[in-house]
């Protein structure tokens, strides 16, 4: 399953026209400065913004196309948009939060709370898992939105600045399990960061985004004109 | 009010920045002045009536046969128009929070005319609507053989008339100021409208409907004007306790005080009781 | 009707400033506060403007309501001058406060019933019907209680739907077709016009309501508040209420 998004969002101030194909188990970084579009386009993606133009195909799944007046609404697009801000339910306990998405879907609530306890443990927020979510720390709040969409089986992931919300000593824990858990080869992922070492780290392709387009010299042309 | 600000305080999000607590000024007489008169002037009438009360009777008024079956009436009444306003207000007050309704303002107008709307107007409305010789009613009673006046739903029907522009405000203003980021990471989890409204949007905007739901509740006890116009008033049946006490006032004033009593005390303890069920600091329904 | 009597006075209040200097009784005019039971709404509006015109500066205001809500506030000091009852039982309740009352008109009930009659009413039995909607007033007020003793004579036990708060009420919902019949007083039917059809009551003159008035003591103006009780005793008042289908007071019953 890939990725292929033509992303065209007009702002009264500026203009997101981004290009980018993603393979199945393939990484692509999107860098650029605060303002570029980077959260716009995963925004377009998951079908939280609308496009002004262009499409978002995931596999066989066209998920917009404006010139056919094709919009799937968000929660059928099964795209694991983990936000910034994590953005936790904070009336809910770590298990349930996680436990959402499978609940929403239908899941029964002790097969979904079973799932959710095993995404908990293999991110290794375990003992968390009856915590509110608005007691929780920066770092365990961004894991457990982790879980959160992992749990869901989604057929994209898209990271929005996953290591904005952590303290400098729980960065390298979390890049781990990214790379452990997230990055596992089995579908396209998209990591918006503004760090370029995390880029260079965790992604196979590293996309920079400037005023809305593409910067020169990146990979992002070469990728689009992949198969 | 307070209540909704606990709602938005509890959700996480960004926090402004900009707006730091301002330096505490210095407590102002003319202020403290103007506040303590006005508490005085809420509190002072009901002082007056305390000690205008028949202490002596009271009790023998206050448990007699009709005073008892005005007040289970009321409570009965009142119950059922909050969860007739939860039922239909809630969803409503989503609608003019959440959606791009045409005409939003217009409509957020119209539904707080009630509000200012004399009561007895109010009754009228509704007896122009469903009466027996009114737009709808007068259908009901050919068809169905169906008359809402002078029926406990036609109370019930008023009661919520009046009070649902409470409910509605109370919970709009709740959703418009809670963070709607977080209804938006619900939908990327693949979960539908309903479900997001029920296990998100709800939940964070639960101090804002049990508000809405205490005032409405307050407002369905007190309902006097509409409930007479287009319930009537026959004992056990739409004879609640306003009317009760104002038709008390006609033969026996100190009934009246008595009864007022009552009600003011029932009406206090079903509010305090809510608050303390639902309010609570820590920890909501799970 | 509250518009029209609201209009009325604003009228009767520019006549009366526009007026000359006044003679006779009151050589500077004078203000007269009456305080009148809500079913004389309509007639002492017309008597006021009356007693005006022949009292060139005097103006008089009126607050209508019903008769124990009046009686209440006379008791408790309301700046009134004249207080006008529809029942004996609350003139009583005032008496602490008043001067000697006298009976000026009595009215008798009535069946109303929406024009044309739609529940077929031909008289008091049928208000025991479960199936006619029906309105009384409550017998706590005077209405009430006369329904109640009118009832009593006829030994029927009516099936009301709903005992409303005063006479007005029940016309109301009588006017709007919403209840089949009501019990009011004779001249309400009068006043609501082709709305209303009135069925006689048979033993109804036997239960009479006596209207009463009286000067309130400590009244700043008792010469025009007895000047005006005398008017409405009199001719140009006794005709005004006569048109309006009030009974004499000389018709007035034995025990008031």
């Amino acid at each position: 399953m890939s990725l292929d998004a033509h992303v065209v969002v007009r702002r009264a101030d500026f203009v997101l026209d981004l290009a980018l194909a993603v393979e199945p188990g393939e990484t692509v970084a999107l860098v650029g400065s605060n303002g570029a579009g980077k959260t716009t386009f995963l925004h377009a993606v998951a079908g939280l913004v609308r496009l002004d133009d262009g499409h978002v195909r995931l596999g066989g799944r066209v998920l917009s196309d404006v010139r056919a007046g094709t919009h799937v609404p968000p929660e059928r697009r099964r795209c694991g948009l983990v936000f910034q801000q994590h953005l936790v339910f904070p009336h809910l306990s770590a298990l349930e939060n996680v436990a959402f998405g499978l609940r929403a879907a239908g899941v029964r609530r002790r097969e979904a709370r079973r799932r959710a306890a095993g995404w908990l443990d293999r991110l290794g927020v375990a003992d968390c898992g009856r915590r509110c979510g608005a007691q929780l720390s920066g770092g365990q709040a961004q894991r457990v939105a982790l879980a959160r969409s992992l749990a869901c089986a989604p057929d994209v992931v898209l990271l929005d600045e996953p290591f904005a919300a952590l303290d400098l000593a729980s960065r390298p824990a979390v890049r781990d399990l990214l790379r452990s858990e997230v990055l596992d080869g089995t579908r396209p992922t998209v990591l918006v960061t503004h760090d370029p070492q995390d880029a260079r780290e965790l992604a196979d392709r590293v996309v920079s985004l400037s005023f809305g387009s593409p910067c020169r010299g990146t990979s992002a042309a070469g990728a689009d004109a992949a198969p | 009010m307070s209540m909704v600000e606990t709602g938005v305080a509890r959700s996480p999000g960004p926090r402004p920045v900009g707006t730091a607590r301002r330096p505490r000024e210095r407590t102002s007489v003319g202020l403290a002045l103007l506040a303590g008169t006005g508490l005085v002037f809420v509190v002072a009438p009901f002082v007056a009536l305390l000690l205008g009360a028949p202490w002596g009777r009271l009790l023998g008024l206050a448990v007699s046969g009709p005073a008892l079956e005005a007040l289970w009436l009321s409570l009965r009444t009142a119950t059922a128009a909050t969860a007739l306003c939860l039922v239909l207000g809630v969803p409503l007050a989503w609608a003019l929070a959440r959606t791009t309704l045409p005409c939003r303002g217009v409509v957020r107008s119209v539904v707080t005319v009630p509000m200012v709307l004399p009561p007895v107007v109010g009754g009228v409305a509704l007896l122009a609507l469903l009466g027996r010789r009114g737009l709808v009613g007068r259908h009901l009673d050919a068809w169905l053989g169906v008359s809402i006046p002078f029926t406990t739903g036609a109370v019930v029907i008023a009661e919520a008339f009046v009070a649902m522009p409470f409910l509605v405000l109370s919970v709009d203003g709740a959703l418009r100021s809670a963070d709607v980021s977080l209804e938006r990471a619900a939908a990327t989890l693949g979960a539908s409208r309903w479900y997001v409204f029920r296990r998100v949007t709800l939940p964070l905007v639960g101090p804002g409907v049990v508000a809405g739901a205490v005032l409405c509740f307050a407002r369905a006890m007190g309902e006097f004007g509409a409930t007479v116009t287009f319930a009537g008033s026959l004992p056990g049946v739409t004879r609640t306790m306003p009317l009760a006490i104002y038709l008390a006032m006609e033969s026996d004033p100190e009934l009246a005080v008595a009864l007022s009593l009552v009600l003011i005390v029932t009406s206090v303890a079903v509010l305090v009781a809510l608050r303390s069920r639902w309010l609570r600091p820590s920890g909501g329904p799970s | 009707m509250a518009v029209g009597v609201a209009l009325g006075a604003l009228v009767l209040g520019i006549t009366a400033c526009s007026g000359p200097d006044g003679h006779e009784r009151s050589e500077d005019g004078g203000e007269l506060t009456v305080l009148a039971a809500a079913s004389l709404t309509d007639v002492f509006a017309e008597i006021g403007d009356a007693f005006e015109a022949a009292n060139p500066g005097v103006t008089v205001s009126f607050s209508f309501a019903g008769s124990a809500v009046l009686a209440q506030q006379v008791i408790a000091g309301a700046p009134a001058d004249v207080l006008a009852t529809a029942s004996t039982a609350t003139m009583d309740t005032a008496a602490a406060m008043t001067g000697p009352p006298e009976v000026f008109t009595t009215n008798t009930l009535e069946i109303a019933v929406p024009a044309g009659n739609p529940g077929g009413v031909t008289g008091l039995a049928d208000l025991a019907d479960p199936g006619l909607t029906v309105a009384l007033c409550a017998e706590e007020v005077p209405c009430g209680a006369a329904a109640a003793a009118v009832l009593a004579g006829a030994g029927v036990t009516a099936a009301p739907d709903t005992y409303e708060q005063d006479v007005r009420a029940v016309l109301t919902k009588v006017i709007l077709g919403e209840v089949d019949a009501g019990l009011v007083y004779r001249t309400d039917v009068a006043s609501a016009g082709d709305d209303v059809e009135g069925i006689d009551v048979a033993g109804a003159d036997v239960v009479r309501n006596d209207y009463w008035i009286s000067v309130v003591t400590g009244t700043d103006e008792p010469d025009l508040a007895r000047a005006f009780v005398e008017y409405v005793l009199a001719e140009p008042g006794q005709a005004v209420l006569a048109a309006a289908g009030f009974g004499s007071p000389e018709s007035a019953g034995v025990d008031g």
